[in-house]
């Protein structure tokens, strides 16, 4: 246990020497942000700017005075500065692990390269202004603006997820959900417990994906934090995620209960845009492809797009076939139109896209109109196949 | 109150009114204090007071008397005022930041001892002091960063700084303060004054650390740490003296059964003592500083910790106990 104290003393000054290299390189859009104070506080240290240092930290504790991180460095700065050789740092406490571990998360972020777009949204329809996108393992919620479709780094704040981390599969099991979701709702914090802080924005987990695979569990939200914190320990929920009242309100006028998707990732790559580009201009011409053979009423070639695992509403792949050629052929044209495309690679996957979009079907004898979740799945020959479809 | 009285004697110098009716005054004053007549030595600066309003020396001497009384708020008025009207002089600003601290409010306490400094960069006082509020800040922010019980922390902060207040070692140390502002002034009345600021000497030198007494402190401090080493409750909790003051609003009896449980509980103990630095205060009144390291199977630290003690009868036995 001596050792702990020991390592965790030289954590503490490690990832202060680590976040030099990447504190500069990050530009909150929110410049008096407590994090990105934190940051400047942190490189002026390192800088040799230790009055410097001290009035920023003393300021930001003043301001903040629940930023229990800031408290922490503040009081190691102070200890320094008293002289403290054996500053009464107790150790290998969970709690001061926490913060550590919080603080490596906070100050090793590094902003996507400018003009990159996060590989798992494919393409972001024009009904969605805005989106969010979690990266778990990395504490961070960024917010994206959707420009023509492509998503754009607006703003990004640090988020705390469940006791057991990310992956959730039953419930009870403290596991953030890994997947796409919507925000559903927006939840008042004065009509809730003081756990939720400033309010919640329930998630539409389990969704369709979930279901099919057995995931259980409900009530992952993404909520603020009780009055006597100013954010949480990274782990530290039962499945939601938190981040500090001051950015969740931040967030509210960005945030369309009912439309705003939720990206919950297990990680996140982000590419050049162009690169992106590509990707999107391949995948969308998949999906025109299924929509111009089943409009051609070409069955066989519509049939092709949906993988030998398909299921829908208990059929499978044989039953659906026999049912799309009795249906089509009965018809004397079929249109279908497609609105309001989003296509992610859906996280926690190998190789798995959703594809959600408004559906218009008219035939001679039939019209509906519906929105439609499609899972592809890339096969073993190099082809995208349906392998789960869901209207609503 | 010790550090107190050593800054008025530099004051003194400062303030040489030049005036014979002012030291008679101060003497009177000085030695109703030195019997401990406090309100009769307010009376006596009030009325001196009026007929000579700026007299710093008084005035410092009057703000020294209400913390004597236990008139906080008026004393804190009393060395403010005197900052705004001499921010010249340390003193006032380093009484000031110990009334602060004395609150708890560190952050005032600091500001207090930086304007100190910002005059008189090698103030060794407020240098001192200002270490201590450092730690006490550092303390404050660590426990507010582990949402540790915040008001423990405070008190035992505050009685910790009352507790640096009396344990300075009794040196001369009025010219440490002294030598960088104040240049040879009239030397006949810096020796009438001084006679009447050096009330400090007699319980410094009343007694004297013997070999005998550090011996026996020391065995004390030893028997302690054996005690809770060996997990013996019994001997560990006799090394306390009756009026032990647990401090953080517990009684006594509470004190023990939480004592009882932690000392009893872990499979195994180690606690070491390093270093100890014994300060004799009175005749049976000691401190003892020093490093303690503790390990159990579940849990280790290693603190700075202050125990004060008590003699009686010959033994040696913990009045109040910090970690600083």
């Amino acid at each position: 246990m001596r050792t702990d104290k020991r390592v965790g003393r030289r954590l503490i000054a490690g990832l202060i020497a680590s976040a030099i290299c990447a504190g500069t390189a990050t530009a909150s859009a929110l410049l008096d942000h407590p994090e990105q104070r934190l940051r400047e506080a942190v490189d002026a240290m390192h800088a040799g700017r230790i009055d410097q240092a001290l009035r920023d930290l003393d300021q930001l504790v003043h301001d903040e005075p629940n930023f229990r991180l800031a408290q922490l460095l503040y009081s190691q700065m102070l200890a320094t500065r008293a002289g403290a050789v054996n500053s009464s740092f107790s150790s290998g406490d969970a709690p001061v692990d926490a913060l550590i571990e919080e603080a490596r998360l906070r100050l090793n972020t590094s902003e996507p390269p400018p003009g990159s777009v996060p590989a798992s949204i494919l393409s972001l329809s024009p009904r969605h202004q805005h989106a969010l996108l979690a990266d778990l393992p990395r504490a961070r919620l960024y917010l994206l603006e959707n420009r023509n479709g492509s998503p754009q780094v607006l703003a990004d704040f640090y988020v705390a997820m469940g006791k057991d981390g990310y992956g959730k599969q039953v419930m009870g099991d403290n596991r953030t959900p890994v997947g796409v979701y919507r925000i559903i709702n927006w939840l008042a914090g004065s009509g809730l417990p003081d756990l939720y802080g400033a309010g919640a924005f329930p998630t539409n987990y389990p969704n369709v994906w979930d279901r099919s695979l057995g995931k259980t569990g409900y009530g992952i939200w993404l909520h603020g934090v009780p009055d006597d914190t100013y954010t949480r320990a990274p782990r530290s929920s039962e499945g939601c995620v938190t981040v500090a009242n001051a950015d969740l309100l931040a967030l509210r006028s960005y945030i369309q209960p009912g439309e705003t998707p939720i990206i919950l990732s297990d990680g996140t790559s982000w590419l050049p845009a162009a690169e992106a580009a590509a990707r999107r201009a391949t995948f969308l011409a998949r999906i025109e492809s299924w929509r111009a053979a089943w409009s051609a009423k070409d069955t066989e070639a519509y049939l092709g797009f949906y993988s030998k695992t398909f299921t829908v509403d208990n059929m499978d792949l044989k039953a659906f076939s026999q049912y799309k050629r009795r249906v089509n052929g009965a018809k004397r044209y079929i249109d279908v139109t497609l609105q309001n495309l989003d296509v992610y690679l859906y996280p926690g996957e190998d190789n798995l896209v959703l594809a959600e979009f408004d559906q218009d079907y008219k035939s001679d004898s039939f019209a509906t109109e519906s929105h439609k979740q499609q899972y592809w799945r890339l096969e073993s020959d190099g082809q995208w196949r349906i392998v789960r479809e869901e209207s609503d | 109150m010790k550090r107190i009285f050593r800054v008025a004697a530099a004051v003194t110098i400062f303030a040489i009114a030049g005036s014979a009716l002012g030291a008679a005054a101060l003497d009177q004053a000085q030695s109703l204090i030195n019997s401990g007549q406090y309100q009769q030595a307010l009376t006596v600066l009030d009325s001196h007071l009026k007929q000579v309003p700026q007299d710093a020396e008084a005035r410092f001497t009057r703000a020294l008397v209400l913390v004597k009384l236990g008139r906080e708020d008026d004393a804190l008025k009393a060395f403010s005022d005197l900052t705004r009207d001499y921010p010249q002089l340390p003193e006032p600003y380093n009484n000031l930041a110990v009334l602060y601290a004395q609150r708890g409010d560190y952050e005032k306490s600091r500001d207090a001892l930086e304007a100190a400094l910002a005059t008189h960069p090698s103030y060794a006082t407020a240098h001192e002091n200002l270490g201590d509020i450092y730690a006490a800040l550092a303390s404050a922010a660590y426990n507010r960063a582990l949402m540790l019980d915040q008001d423990n922390g405070v008190v035992r902060q505050k009685l910790r700084l009352l507790e640096q207040m009396n344990t300075l070692p009794g040196e001369a140390a009025p010219a440490v303060s002294v030598a960088p502002t104040a240049p040879t002034t009239a030397p006949a009345p810096t020796i009438q004054t001084p006679a009447a600021t050096t009330p400090s000497a007699p319980p410094a030198s009343a007694t004297s650390l013997t070999p005998e007494i550090a011996e026996a402190i020391s065995q004390a401090i030893y028997d302690w740490s054996s005690a809770w080493s060996d997990q013996n409750v019994a001997a560990y909790l006799a090394s306390y003296d009756p009026g032990f003051d647990p401090g953080d609003g517990q009684t006594r009896a509470q004190w023990e059964s939480q004592r009882r449980a932690r000392v009893g509980a872990p499979g195994k103990v180690e606690v070491r003592v390093i270093n100890p630095q014994i300060d004799l205060l009175s005749a049976d009144r000691a401190q003892v500083r020093f490093i303690q390291t503790y390990e159990s199977d579940t849990y280790s630290d290693q603190v700075t910790k202050l125990l004060e003690l008590r003699q009686s009868g010959g033994q040696w036995r913990i009045t109040r106990e910090m970690v600083l």
